[in-house]
Protein backbone atom coordinates (compact mmCIF):
# COMPACT_ATOMS: atom_id res chain seq x y z
CA UNK A 1 0.00 0.00 0.00
CA UNK A 2 1.26 3.46 -0.59
CA UNK A 3 0.19 6.41 1.77
CA UNK A 4 -0.78 9.76 1.02
CA UNK A 5 2.02 11.57 3.34
CA UNK A 6 1.44 15.28 1.63
CA UNK A 7 -2.02 15.46 -0.06
CA UNK A 8 -2.71 14.71 -3.49
CA UNK A 9 -1.61 17.59 -5.35
CA UNK A 10 2.04 16.58 -4.32
CA UNK A 11 4.79 16.06 -6.70
CA UNK A 12 5.43 12.39 -7.35
CA UNK A 13 8.99 12.87 -6.34
CA UNK A 14 8.31 14.56 -3.26
CA UNK A 15 5.86 11.92 -2.61
CA UNK A 16 8.55 8.82 -3.50
CA UNK A 17 11.55 10.82 -1.53
CA UNK A 18 9.30 10.96 1.30
CA UNK A 19 8.12 7.45 0.99
CA UNK A 20 11.42 6.09 0.70
CA UNK A 21 12.23 8.04 4.15
CA UNK A 22 9.05 6.88 6.08
CA UNK A 23 9.09 5.37 9.01
CA UNK A 24 8.04 1.15 8.05
CA UNK A 25 4.54 -0.10 8.23
CA UNK A 26 3.68 -3.84 8.17
CA UNK A 27 7.55 -4.83 8.07
CA UNK A 28 8.96 -7.76 9.82
CA UNK A 29 12.61 -8.12 11.74
CA UNK A 30 15.67 -7.79 9.90
CA UNK A 31 18.67 -8.41 12.15
CA UNK A 32 19.41 -5.78 14.35
CA UNK A 33 22.83 -3.68 13.62
CA UNK A 34 22.25 -3.60 10.00
CA UNK A 35 20.95 -1.26 7.69
CA UNK A 36 18.81 -2.66 5.42
CA UNK A 37 16.86 -1.21 2.79
CA UNK A 38 13.54 -1.53 0.53
CA UNK A 39 13.80 -3.86 -2.89
CA UNK A 40 13.66 -0.50 -4.95
CA UNK A 41 16.25 1.37 -3.08
CA UNK A 42 18.54 -1.49 -2.34
CA UNK A 43 18.53 -2.61 -6.15
CA UNK A 44 18.69 1.39 -7.05
CA UNK A 45 21.96 1.80 -4.55
CA UNK A 46 23.60 -1.56 -6.23
CA UNK A 47 23.24 0.05 -9.49
CA UNK A 48 25.42 2.80 -8.63
CA UNK A 49 27.80 0.89 -5.76
CA UNK A 50 28.61 -1.93 -8.12
CA UNK A 51 27.70 -4.17 -5.47
CA UNK A 52 25.96 -7.42 -5.10
CA UNK A 53 22.70 -7.36 -3.30
CA UNK A 54 21.72 -9.82 -0.48
CA UNK A 55 17.97 -10.44 -0.16
CA UNK A 56 16.49 -11.32 3.17
CA UNK A 57 12.68 -12.84 2.89
CA UNK A 58 11.55 -13.18 6.20
CA UNK A 59 7.97 -12.18 8.03
CA UNK A 60 7.55 -10.93 11.37
CA UNK A 61 7.34 -13.76 14.27
CA UNK A 62 9.31 -16.21 12.05
CA UNK A 63 10.92 -18.52 14.09
CA UNK A 64 13.89 -19.80 12.03
CA UNK A 65 14.37 -16.16 11.21
CA UNK A 66 14.88 -15.35 15.04
CA UNK A 67 16.93 -18.14 15.80
CA UNK A 68 19.63 -16.96 12.64
CA UNK A 69 19.22 -13.20 13.47
CA UNK A 70 20.49 -14.30 17.01
CA UNK A 71 23.19 -16.87 16.14
CA UNK A 72 24.48 -16.05 12.56
CA UNK A 73 24.03 -12.32 12.06
CA UNK A 74 24.83 -11.33 15.46
CA UNK A 75 28.77 -12.55 14.64
CA UNK A 76 30.55 -9.61 13.96
CA UNK A 77 32.02 -10.94 10.96
CA UNK A 78 29.23 -11.02 9.23
CA UNK A 79 27.50 -8.07 9.96
CA UNK A 80 31.10 -6.12 9.38
CA UNK A 81 31.44 -8.45 6.07
CA UNK A 82 27.42 -7.89 4.86
CA UNK A 83 27.59 -4.11 5.64
CA UNK A 84 30.92 -3.75 3.59
CA UNK A 85 30.33 -5.62 0.70
CA UNK A 86 26.49 -5.83 -0.20
CA UNK A 87 23.42 -4.14 -0.60
CA UNK A 88 20.74 -5.26 2.21
CA UNK A 89 17.41 -5.83 1.33
CA UNK A 90 14.72 -7.10 3.29
CA UNK A 91 11.61 -7.90 2.35
CA UNK A 92 8.45 -9.43 4.12
CA UNK A 93 7.25 -11.76 2.36
CA UNK A 94 3.36 -10.94 3.94
CA UNK A 95 3.53 -7.65 3.51
CA UNK A 96 0.97 -5.84 1.21
CA UNK A 97 3.80 -3.00 0.23
CA UNK A 98 4.57 -2.75 -3.18
CA UNK A 99 7.95 -2.32 -5.03
CA UNK A 100 8.87 -1.79 -8.52
CA UNK A 101 10.78 -4.31 -10.35
CA UNK A 102 13.65 -4.08 -12.87
CA UNK A 103 11.36 -4.69 -15.99
CA UNK A 104 8.83 -2.03 -14.17
CA UNK A 105 6.36 -4.12 -13.34
CA UNK A 106 4.75 -3.30 -9.71
CA UNK A 107 4.43 -5.78 -7.22
CA UNK A 108 4.23 -6.62 -3.64
CA UNK A 109 6.84 -7.59 -1.16
CA UNK A 110 4.24 -10.46 -0.62
CA UNK A 111 4.60 -11.27 -4.90
CA UNK A 112 8.12 -10.82 -4.84
CA UNK A 113 8.53 -13.42 -1.99
CA UNK A 114 6.34 -15.84 -4.79
CA UNK A 115 8.56 -15.28 -7.73
CA UNK A 116 11.60 -16.19 -5.27
CA UNK A 117 9.48 -19.09 -4.06
CA UNK A 118 9.83 -17.85 -1.13
CA UNK A 119 7.69 -20.60 0.64
CA UNK A 120 9.35 -20.53 3.66
CA UNK A 121 11.42 -18.00 5.86
CA UNK A 122 13.91 -17.10 5.95
CA UNK A 123 15.36 -17.59 2.22
CA UNK A 124 18.38 -15.54 1.06
CA UNK A 125 19.06 -14.48 -1.97
CA UNK A 126 22.37 -13.29 -3.42
CA UNK A 127 21.90 -10.93 -6.36
CA UNK A 128 24.55 -9.08 -8.90
CA UNK A 129 24.45 -5.86 -8.91
CA UNK A 130 21.95 -5.74 -12.04
CA UNK A 131 19.70 -7.79 -10.28
CA UNK A 132 20.71 -11.26 -12.36
CA UNK A 133 20.31 -14.21 -9.24
CA UNK A 134 23.76 -15.67 -8.02
CA UNK A 135 23.01 -17.87 -4.93
CA UNK A 136 19.75 -19.30 -3.07
CA UNK A 137 19.48 -20.32 0.61
CA UNK A 138 16.77 -21.53 2.55
CA UNK A 139 16.21 -21.95 6.03
CA UNK A 140 18.16 -21.31 9.33
CA UNK A 141 22.09 -20.93 8.48
CA UNK A 142 24.91 -20.26 10.22
CA UNK A 143 27.89 -17.73 10.40
CA UNK A 144 29.99 -20.27 9.11
CA UNK A 145 27.55 -20.19 5.99
CA UNK A 146 26.90 -17.25 5.85
CA UNK A 147 30.48 -16.01 5.21
CA UNK A 148 30.79 -18.56 2.86
CA UNK A 149 28.51 -17.02 1.04
CA UNK A 150 30.26 -13.88 1.27
CA UNK A 151 32.88 -15.14 0.18
CA UNK A 152 31.69 -16.86 -2.85
CA UNK A 153 29.74 -13.65 -4.39
CA UNK A 154 31.79 -10.50 -2.87
CA UNK A 155 34.91 -12.30 -4.24
CA UNK A 156 33.23 -13.33 -7.54
CA UNK A 157 33.55 -16.98 -7.50
CA UNK A 158 30.25 -17.50 -8.61
CA UNK A 159 31.80 -16.46 -12.26
CA UNK A 160 33.34 -19.24 -12.99
CA UNK A 161 31.99 -22.38 -10.68
CA UNK A 162 28.90 -23.44 -8.79
CA UNK A 163 28.88 -22.66 -4.94
CA UNK A 164 29.13 -26.49 -4.11
CA UNK A 165 32.08 -27.00 -6.37
CA UNK A 166 33.71 -23.86 -4.30
CA UNK A 167 32.49 -24.90 -0.96
CA UNK A 168 34.59 -27.96 -2.14
CA UNK A 169 37.55 -26.63 -3.60
CA UNK A 170 36.90 -27.53 -6.78
CA UNK A 171 37.15 -25.77 -9.92
CA UNK B 1 4.66 -20.31 -23.60
CA UNK B 2 5.76 -18.81 -27.00
CA UNK B 3 4.28 -15.20 -28.21
CA UNK B 4 1.15 -16.11 -30.17
CA UNK B 5 1.17 -19.65 -28.82
CA UNK B 6 -1.89 -19.18 -26.82
CA UNK B 7 -3.92 -18.26 -29.77
CA UNK B 8 -3.17 -21.82 -30.90
CA UNK B 9 -3.86 -23.43 -27.94
CA UNK B 10 -7.18 -21.66 -28.43
CA UNK B 11 -7.98 -22.50 -31.45
CA UNK B 12 -7.31 -26.54 -30.14
CA UNK B 13 -9.26 -26.13 -27.24
CA UNK B 14 -12.52 -27.56 -28.17
CA UNK B 15 -15.70 -25.64 -27.76
CA UNK B 16 -16.62 -27.66 -24.22
CA UNK B 17 -13.73 -29.47 -22.03
CA UNK B 18 -14.71 -32.03 -19.41
CA UNK B 19 -12.67 -31.88 -16.25
CA UNK B 20 -14.59 -34.09 -14.35
CA UNK B 21 -17.61 -33.77 -13.22
CA UNK B 22 -17.07 -29.96 -14.48
CA UNK B 23 -18.06 -28.86 -18.21
CA UNK B 24 -15.40 -25.81 -19.71
CA UNK B 25 -16.38 -23.70 -22.21
CA UNK B 26 -13.22 -21.95 -24.51
CA UNK B 27 -11.09 -19.70 -22.48
CA UNK B 28 -12.02 -15.85 -23.96
CA UNK B 29 -8.85 -13.48 -23.63
CA UNK B 30 -9.83 -10.49 -21.79
CA UNK B 31 -6.62 -8.74 -22.92
CA UNK B 32 -5.28 -8.42 -25.61
CA UNK B 33 -2.07 -10.49 -26.15
CA UNK B 34 0.63 -9.98 -23.99
CA UNK B 35 3.71 -7.66 -25.10
CA UNK B 36 6.74 -6.24 -23.64
CA UNK B 37 6.18 -4.58 -20.70
CA UNK B 38 2.93 -5.19 -20.06
CA UNK B 39 1.53 -6.63 -17.08
CA UNK B 40 -2.23 -7.34 -15.48
CA UNK B 41 -2.61 -7.95 -11.74
CA UNK B 42 -5.45 -10.15 -10.14
CA UNK B 43 -4.40 -9.34 -6.48
CA UNK B 44 -7.17 -7.07 -4.56
CA UNK B 45 -8.07 -8.14 -0.98
CA UNK B 46 -10.51 -10.80 -0.85
CA UNK B 47 -9.47 -11.56 -4.61
CA UNK B 48 -13.18 -10.09 -6.26
CA UNK B 49 -12.11 -9.31 -9.60
CA UNK B 50 -14.99 -10.76 -11.31
CA UNK B 51 -18.71 -10.89 -11.08
CA UNK B 52 -21.53 -11.99 -12.49
CA UNK B 53 -25.26 -10.55 -12.54
CA UNK B 54 -28.33 -10.77 -14.57
CA UNK B 55 -26.74 -11.83 -17.32
CA UNK B 56 -23.71 -10.12 -17.40
CA UNK B 57 -20.32 -10.90 -16.09
CA UNK B 58 -17.69 -7.95 -15.23
CA UNK B 59 -14.02 -8.39 -14.88
CA UNK B 60 -11.61 -5.54 -13.15
CA UNK B 61 -8.19 -5.20 -12.94
CA UNK B 62 -5.02 -3.51 -13.13
CA UNK B 63 -2.69 -3.09 -15.96
CA UNK B 64 0.09 -0.53 -17.02
CA UNK B 65 -0.90 -0.55 -20.35
CA UNK B 66 -1.34 3.44 -20.52
CA UNK B 67 2.30 3.31 -19.24
CA UNK B 68 1.13 3.81 -15.21
CA UNK B 69 -0.79 1.39 -13.36
CA UNK B 70 -4.41 2.03 -14.02
CA UNK B 71 -7.95 0.27 -13.35
CA UNK B 72 -9.78 -1.37 -16.11
CA UNK B 73 -12.58 -3.29 -16.19
CA UNK B 74 -14.01 -5.80 -18.84
CA UNK B 75 -17.87 -6.33 -19.82
CA UNK B 76 -19.70 -8.95 -21.25
CA UNK B 77 -23.28 -11.14 -21.47
CA UNK B 78 -22.96 -14.26 -19.93
CA UNK B 79 -23.23 -16.17 -23.79
CA UNK B 80 -20.47 -13.76 -25.14
CA UNK B 81 -17.44 -13.75 -26.99
CA UNK B 82 -15.98 -10.69 -26.59
CA UNK B 83 -15.43 -8.43 -23.85
CA UNK B 84 -15.98 -4.67 -23.93
CA UNK B 85 -12.72 -2.28 -21.85
CA UNK B 86 -13.34 0.63 -20.17
CA UNK B 87 -10.92 2.21 -18.12
CA UNK B 88 -12.09 3.21 -14.44
CA UNK B 89 -9.43 4.85 -12.13
CA UNK B 90 -8.34 8.33 -12.98
CA UNK B 91 -4.91 9.59 -13.59
CA UNK B 92 -3.46 8.65 -10.37
CA UNK B 93 -1.56 5.11 -10.12
CA UNK B 94 -4.61 2.72 -9.39
CA UNK B 95 -4.36 -0.51 -8.00
CA UNK B 96 -6.28 -3.71 -6.80
CA UNK B 97 -9.49 -3.58 -7.77
CA UNK B 98 -12.44 -5.53 -7.08
CA UNK B 99 -16.27 -5.74 -8.11
CA UNK B 100 -19.65 -6.27 -6.61
CA UNK B 101 -23.04 -6.52 -8.03
CA UNK B 102 -25.56 -3.72 -7.06
CA UNK B 103 -29.34 -2.98 -7.95
CA UNK B 104 -31.12 -4.99 -10.88
CA UNK B 105 -28.44 -3.93 -13.48
CA UNK B 106 -25.68 -1.93 -12.33
CA UNK B 107 -21.98 -2.67 -10.81
CA UNK B 108 -20.17 -1.33 -8.34
CA UNK B 109 -15.57 -1.36 -8.67
CA UNK B 110 -13.44 -0.45 -5.92
CA UNK B 111 -9.99 0.54 -6.03
CA UNK B 112 -6.99 2.26 -4.30
CA UNK B 113 -5.92 5.59 -6.07
CA UNK B 114 -2.98 8.15 -4.97
CA UNK B 115 -3.42 6.12 -1.53
CA UNK B 116 -6.85 6.81 -1.33
CA UNK B 117 -9.76 4.34 -1.64
CA UNK B 118 -12.76 4.77 -4.14
CA UNK B 119 -15.64 3.27 -5.71
CA UNK B 120 -17.65 3.97 -9.28
CA UNK B 121 -20.97 2.29 -10.52
CA UNK B 122 -20.53 0.82 -13.56
CA UNK B 123 -24.06 0.05 -15.25
CA UNK B 124 -23.74 -1.02 -19.07
CA UNK B 125 -20.13 -0.30 -19.81
CA UNK B 126 -20.84 3.47 -18.56
CA UNK B 127 -19.20 4.00 -15.41
CA UNK B 128 -20.83 6.70 -13.24
CA UNK B 129 -18.72 9.53 -11.26
CA UNK B 130 -16.17 8.36 -9.01
CA UNK B 131 -16.65 8.20 -4.95
CA UNK B 132 -13.78 8.56 -2.66
CA UNK B 133 -14.05 6.30 0.55
CA UNK B 134 -11.36 7.15 2.39
CA UNK B 135 -7.61 8.64 2.16
CA UNK B 136 -4.65 7.27 3.53
CA UNK B 137 -6.29 3.49 2.76
CA UNK B 138 -5.92 0.70 0.23
CA UNK B 139 -7.08 -2.90 0.27
CA UNK B 140 -10.61 -2.36 -0.46
CA UNK B 141 -13.44 -5.17 -0.46
CA UNK B 142 -17.07 -4.92 -1.72
CA UNK B 143 -19.63 -7.15 -0.39
CA UNK B 144 -23.17 -6.58 -1.80
CA UNK B 145 -25.57 -6.15 1.21
CA UNK B 146 -28.85 -8.65 1.93
CA UNK B 147 -30.99 -6.19 0.22
CA UNK B 148 -28.86 -6.47 -3.20
CA UNK B 149 -29.68 -2.30 -3.25
CA UNK B 150 -26.43 -1.35 -1.26
CA UNK B 151 -22.77 -3.01 -0.86
CA UNK B 152 -20.51 -2.76 2.49
CA UNK B 153 -17.33 -2.04 2.31
CA UNK B 154 -14.00 -2.17 4.53
CA UNK B 155 -10.55 -1.15 4.05
CA UNK B 156 -7.35 -0.64 5.64
CA UNK B 157 -7.00 3.08 6.54
CA UNK B 158 -4.62 4.75 8.43
CA UNK B 159 -5.07 5.73 12.04
CA UNK B 160 -2.08 7.87 13.79
CA UNK B 161 0.33 5.24 13.74
CA UNK B 162 -0.96 1.69 12.41
CA UNK B 163 -3.73 1.01 9.81
CA UNK B 164 -6.37 -0.08 11.12
CA UNK B 165 -10.04 -1.58 9.29
CA UNK B 166 -12.81 0.37 8.33
CA UNK B 167 -16.02 -0.22 7.65
CA UNK B 168 -19.11 1.57 5.84
CA UNK B 169 -21.89 1.51 3.75
CA UNK B 170 -22.49 2.22 0.29
CA UNK B 171 -26.16 3.09 -0.45
CA UNK B 172 -27.45 4.21 -4.08
CA UNK B 173 -29.68 7.41 -3.91
CA UNK B 174 -31.21 7.56 -7.18
CA UNK B 175 -28.78 5.85 -8.67
CA UNK B 176 -25.68 7.51 -7.29
CA UNK B 177 -23.49 6.12 -4.81
CA UNK B 178 -23.16 7.54 -1.47
CA UNK B 179 -21.07 6.25 1.39
CA UNK B 180 -23.15 6.10 5.04
CA UNK B 181 -22.36 4.30 8.62
CA UNK B 182 -18.28 4.94 8.40
CA UNK B 183 -16.36 2.74 11.52
CA UNK B 184 -13.53 1.03 12.25
CA UNK B 185 -13.74 -2.72 12.64
CA UNK B 186 -11.69 -2.96 15.83
CA UNK B 187 -12.30 -0.19 18.58
CA UNK B 188 -10.45 -2.50 21.18
CA UNK B 189 -7.01 -2.81 20.08
CA UNK B 190 -4.46 0.11 18.92
CA UNK B 191 -1.00 -1.21 18.91
CA UNK B 192 -0.31 -3.07 15.43
CA UNK B 193 -0.79 -3.09 11.73
CA UNK B 194 -4.62 -4.23 10.30
CA UNK B 195 -4.57 -4.99 6.48
CA UNK B 196 -6.25 -7.58 3.54
CA UNK B 197 -9.65 -7.23 5.28
CA UNK B 198 -12.64 -9.33 3.24
CA UNK B 199 -16.40 -8.68 4.07
CA UNK B 200 -19.14 -11.29 4.04
CA UNK B 201 -22.90 -10.73 4.98
CA UNK B 202 -23.70 -13.31 7.11
CA UNK B 203 -27.16 -14.23 6.52
CA UNK B 204 -27.63 -16.25 9.85
CA UNK B 205 -26.82 -13.43 11.96
CA UNK B 206 -27.96 -10.54 9.79
CA UNK B 207 -24.70 -8.97 10.36
CA UNK B 208 -21.32 -8.03 7.94
CA UNK B 209 -18.31 -10.15 9.16
CA UNK B 210 -14.90 -9.06 8.39
CA UNK B 211 -11.67 -11.05 8.38
CA UNK B 212 -8.69 -9.15 8.41
CA UNK B 213 -4.80 -9.93 8.59
CA UNK B 214 -3.84 -8.52 12.19
CA UNK B 215 -0.76 -8.31 13.76
CA UNK B 216 -1.20 -7.68 17.35
CA UNK B 217 0.92 -10.54 18.43
CA UNK B 218 4.16 -9.74 16.92
CA UNK B 219 3.09 -12.33 13.87
CA UNK B 220 0.29 -12.19 11.21
CA UNK B 221 -3.05 -13.83 12.75
CA UNK B 222 -6.22 -13.62 11.00
CA UNK B 223 -9.11 -12.08 13.12
CA UNK B 224 -12.85 -11.97 12.13
CA UNK B 225 -15.54 -9.27 14.16
CA UNK B 226 -19.16 -9.49 13.35
CA UNK B 227 -21.62 -6.28 12.95
CA UNK B 228 -25.04 -4.93 12.46
CA UNK B 229 -25.34 -2.71 10.52
CA UNK B 230 -25.77 0.19 12.68
CA UNK B 231 -24.28 -1.39 15.69
CA UNK B 232 -21.01 -1.86 16.70
CA UNK B 233 -18.42 -4.68 15.68
CA UNK B 234 -17.98 -7.75 18.40
CA UNK B 235 -14.53 -8.19 20.24
CA UNK B 236 -12.47 -9.92 17.48
CA UNK B 237 -11.45 -13.79 17.37
CA UNK B 238 -8.56 -15.39 15.81
CA UNK B 239 -9.64 -17.45 13.18
CA UNK B 240 -6.25 -19.58 12.24
CA UNK B 241 -5.40 -22.04 14.64
CA UNK B 242 -2.04 -21.83 16.05
CA UNK B 243 0.76 -24.50 14.40
CA UNK B 244 2.50 -27.00 15.62
CA UNK B 245 4.97 -26.13 18.77
CA UNK B 246 8.52 -24.65 17.84
CA UNK B 247 11.12 -23.86 19.83
CA UNK B 248 9.87 -21.37 22.80
CA UNK B 249 13.02 -19.13 22.54
CA UNK B 250 12.64 -18.16 18.97
CA UNK B 251 10.01 -16.78 16.61
CA UNK B 252 6.27 -16.24 17.81
CA UNK B 253 4.26 -18.26 15.53
CA UNK B 254 3.29 -19.68 11.93
CA UNK B 255 2.32 -17.42 9.12
CA UNK B 256 -0.74 -16.93 7.39
CA UNK B 257 -1.52 -14.16 4.26
CA UNK B 258 -4.90 -13.09 2.47
CA UNK B 259 -7.58 -14.51 3.23
CA UNK B 260 -11.08 -14.69 1.27
CA UNK B 261 -14.15 -15.66 2.22
CA UNK B 262 -17.90 -16.20 0.84
CA UNK B 263 -21.41 -16.32 2.47
CA UNK B 264 -22.57 -20.03 1.92
CA UNK B 265 -26.03 -21.23 2.63
CA UNK B 266 -26.55 -19.41 6.07
CA UNK B 267 -22.88 -19.34 6.57
CA UNK B 268 -19.07 -17.93 5.86
CA UNK B 269 -16.59 -19.60 4.70
CA UNK B 270 -13.31 -18.60 4.89
CA UNK B 271 -9.68 -19.95 3.11
CA UNK B 272 -6.39 -18.43 3.15
CA UNK B 273 -2.73 -19.36 2.46
CA UNK B 274 -1.66 -20.98 5.87
CA UNK B 275 2.24 -22.00 6.93
CA UNK B 276 1.53 -24.24 9.74
CA UNK B 277 3.15 -26.80 8.47
CA UNK B 278 6.01 -24.60 7.71
CA UNK B 279 8.62 -26.89 5.40
CA UNK B 280 6.44 -27.27 2.77
CA UNK B 281 5.36 -23.84 2.74
CA UNK B 282 1.64 -22.25 2.16
CA UNK B 283 -1.17 -24.27 2.32
CA UNK B 284 -4.50 -23.70 1.63
CA UNK B 285 -6.74 -23.71 4.88
CA UNK B 286 -10.67 -22.92 5.42
CA UNK B 287 -12.85 -22.84 8.16
CA UNK B 288 -16.56 -21.87 8.74
CA UNK B 289 -18.54 -19.50 11.34
CA UNK B 290 -21.93 -20.33 12.04
CA UNK B 291 -24.22 -18.99 13.82
CA UNK B 292 -21.85 -17.80 16.89
CA UNK B 293 -20.42 -15.46 14.09
CA UNK B 294 -16.84 -17.39 14.93
CA UNK B 295 -14.89 -19.02 12.79
CA UNK B 296 -14.17 -22.93 13.75
CA UNK B 297 -11.94 -25.43 12.99
CA UNK B 298 -9.49 -25.29 10.51
CA UNK B 299 -9.50 -27.96 7.93
CA UNK B 300 -7.51 -28.31 4.73
CA UNK B 301 -8.68 -27.57 1.00
CA UNK B 302 -6.39 -29.21 -1.29
CA UNK B 303 -5.71 -33.19 -0.85
CA UNK B 304 -2.99 -34.83 -0.75
CA UNK B 305 -1.19 -35.09 -3.74
CA UNK B 306 -0.46 -31.05 -3.17
CA UNK B 307 1.51 -31.77 -0.13
CA UNK B 308 5.12 -30.90 -0.87
CA UNK B 309 4.50 -27.94 -3.06
CA UNK B 310 3.14 -24.49 -1.85
CA UNK B 311 0.17 -22.71 -2.94
CA UNK B 312 -0.74 -19.49 -3.38
CA UNK B 313 -3.66 -17.06 -4.27
CA UNK B 314 -7.19 -18.70 -2.66
CA UNK B 315 -10.15 -16.97 -3.95
CA UNK B 316 -13.64 -18.72 -3.23
CA UNK B 317 -17.31 -18.24 -4.12
CA UNK B 318 -20.76 -19.93 -3.49
CA UNK B 319 -23.38 -19.42 -5.58
CA UNK B 320 -26.51 -21.78 -6.51
CA UNK B 321 -25.94 -23.52 -3.61
CA UNK B 322 -22.73 -24.71 -4.71
CA UNK B 323 -19.46 -23.60 -2.88
CA UNK B 324 -15.98 -23.81 -4.82
CA UNK B 325 -12.68 -22.33 -4.11
CA UNK B 326 -9.90 -21.68 -6.44
CA UNK B 327 -5.65 -21.38 -5.88
CA UNK B 328 -2.89 -22.20 -7.83
CA UNK B 329 0.59 -24.36 -7.47
CA UNK B 330 3.30 -25.58 -9.24
CA UNK B 331 2.87 -29.34 -8.86
CA UNK B 332 2.69 -30.11 -12.21
CA UNK B 333 5.72 -28.61 -13.19
CA UNK B 334 4.47 -24.94 -14.14
CA UNK B 335 1.96 -22.70 -12.15
CA UNK B 336 -1.36 -23.91 -12.77
CA UNK B 337 -5.35 -23.18 -11.64
CA UNK B 338 -6.46 -25.97 -9.51
CA UNK B 339 -10.33 -25.98 -8.29
CA UNK B 340 -11.91 -27.71 -5.50
CA UNK B 341 -15.73 -27.40 -4.87
CA UNK B 342 -17.51 -28.61 -1.42
CA UNK B 343 -19.61 -32.18 -2.26
CA UNK B 344 -21.19 -34.43 0.67
CA UNK B 345 -18.06 -35.88 1.89
CA UNK B 346 -15.92 -32.33 2.28
CA UNK B 347 -13.42 -30.63 -0.57
CA UNK B 348 -13.21 -32.52 -3.53
CA UNK B 349 -9.99 -33.71 -5.17
CA UNK B 350 -8.22 -31.26 -6.95
CA UNK B 351 -8.93 -30.52 -10.47
CA UNK B 352 -6.33 -28.70 -12.74
CA UNK B 353 -8.76 -26.53 -14.70
CA UNK B 354 -8.79 -27.33 -18.64
CA UNK B 355 -7.69 -24.14 -20.24
CA UNK B 356 -5.89 -22.75 -17.20
CA UNK B 357 -3.43 -25.30 -16.75
CA UNK B 358 -0.62 -26.77 -18.50
CA UNK B 359 2.81 -25.39 -20.18
CA UNK B 360 3.23 -21.36 -19.23
CA UNK B 361 2.30 -20.14 -16.29
CA UNK B 362 -1.37 -19.75 -14.98
CA UNK B 363 -2.20 -18.13 -11.64
CA UNK B 364 -3.58 -15.83 -9.57
CA UNK B 365 -7.23 -17.00 -10.09
CA UNK B 366 -10.59 -14.94 -8.58
CA UNK B 367 -13.64 -17.07 -9.41
CA UNK B 368 -17.42 -16.08 -8.84
CA UNK B 369 -20.34 -18.79 -8.50
CA UNK B 370 -23.36 -17.65 -10.02
CA UNK B 371 -26.74 -17.85 -8.88
CA UNK B 372 -26.94 -20.86 -11.13
CA UNK B 373 -23.89 -22.41 -9.71
CA UNK B 374 -21.59 -21.33 -12.56
CA UNK B 375 -18.32 -21.23 -12.77
CA UNK B 376 -16.80 -17.73 -13.61
CA UNK B 377 -12.89 -17.50 -13.67
CA UNK B 378 -10.41 -15.34 -14.28
CA UNK B 379 -6.52 -15.71 -14.38
CA UNK B 380 -3.58 -14.29 -15.51
CA UNK B 381 -0.90 -15.65 -17.66
CA UNK B 382 2.79 -15.82 -18.38
CA UNK B 383 5.61 -17.58 -20.34
CA UNK B 384 8.06 -16.86 -17.69
CA UNK B 385 8.23 -15.25 -14.10
CA UNK B 386 9.09 -12.16 -15.55
CA UNK B 387 7.06 -12.04 -18.83
CA UNK B 388 4.44 -10.18 -19.93
CA UNK B 389 0.83 -11.02 -18.55
CA UNK B 390 -2.39 -11.88 -20.28
CA UNK B 391 -5.99 -11.82 -19.04
CA UNK B 392 -8.21 -14.79 -19.33
CA UNK B 393 -11.66 -16.01 -18.48
CA UNK B 394 -13.30 -19.06 -18.44
CA UNK B 395 -17.23 -20.28 -17.83
CA UNK B 396 -18.01 -23.33 -16.14
CA UNK B 397 -20.85 -26.02 -15.34
CA UNK B 398 -21.04 -28.95 -13.09
CA UNK B 399 -22.49 -31.49 -15.02
CA UNK B 400 -26.10 -32.77 -13.92
CA UNK B 401 -26.28 -35.42 -11.51
CA UNK B 402 -22.71 -34.09 -10.40
CA UNK B 403 -21.68 -34.48 -6.36
CA UNK B 404 -22.87 -31.03 -4.85
CA UNK B 405 -23.56 -30.15 -1.21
Amino acid sequence: MRYRLFGRRAATAAVLTALSLAPAVVRADPPDGYVFHSYDRGLARAATSNKPVFLYFGREGCGYCDFTNKNAFADPAVRRGYQEHFELVYVDSESGRRLRLPTGERITERELGVRFKAFVTPVFVFLAADGEPILKRIGVQSADQLLSYHRYVSEGHYRSRTFEQFSSGDG
Amino acid sequence: MAKGAWWFAVLLFPAVVSGQPWEFESPIAVSPEASEGIFHHLDASGRRHVASHHGSIVVVWEDNSESSPAVYAAIMPVAGLDFTRVRISGRGEAFEPVVTSVGEDAFIIGWEEDGAVWTRLLRGTTPGEPLMLAEDAGQLCLETGPSGRDVYAVWSQRRQHYHHIRSGRIALARGVPLLQETRWVDDHHGGADQSHPVAVYHQGLDALLVVWEDRRFRNTVLMSAAGTPAGRFSIPMQVNELGPPRAADYGRGTGVARAAAAAHDDHVVAVWADKRHFRFGYDIYAAVARYSGRFGDNGLVQDGFAEGFEQWHAGISSGGGRLAVAWDDDRDGTSDVWLSWQTPSGWSDDLAVPGAAGPGNDSHPALALDRAGELHLVWTTRAAPDAPTRLWYLHGRLRAGASTP
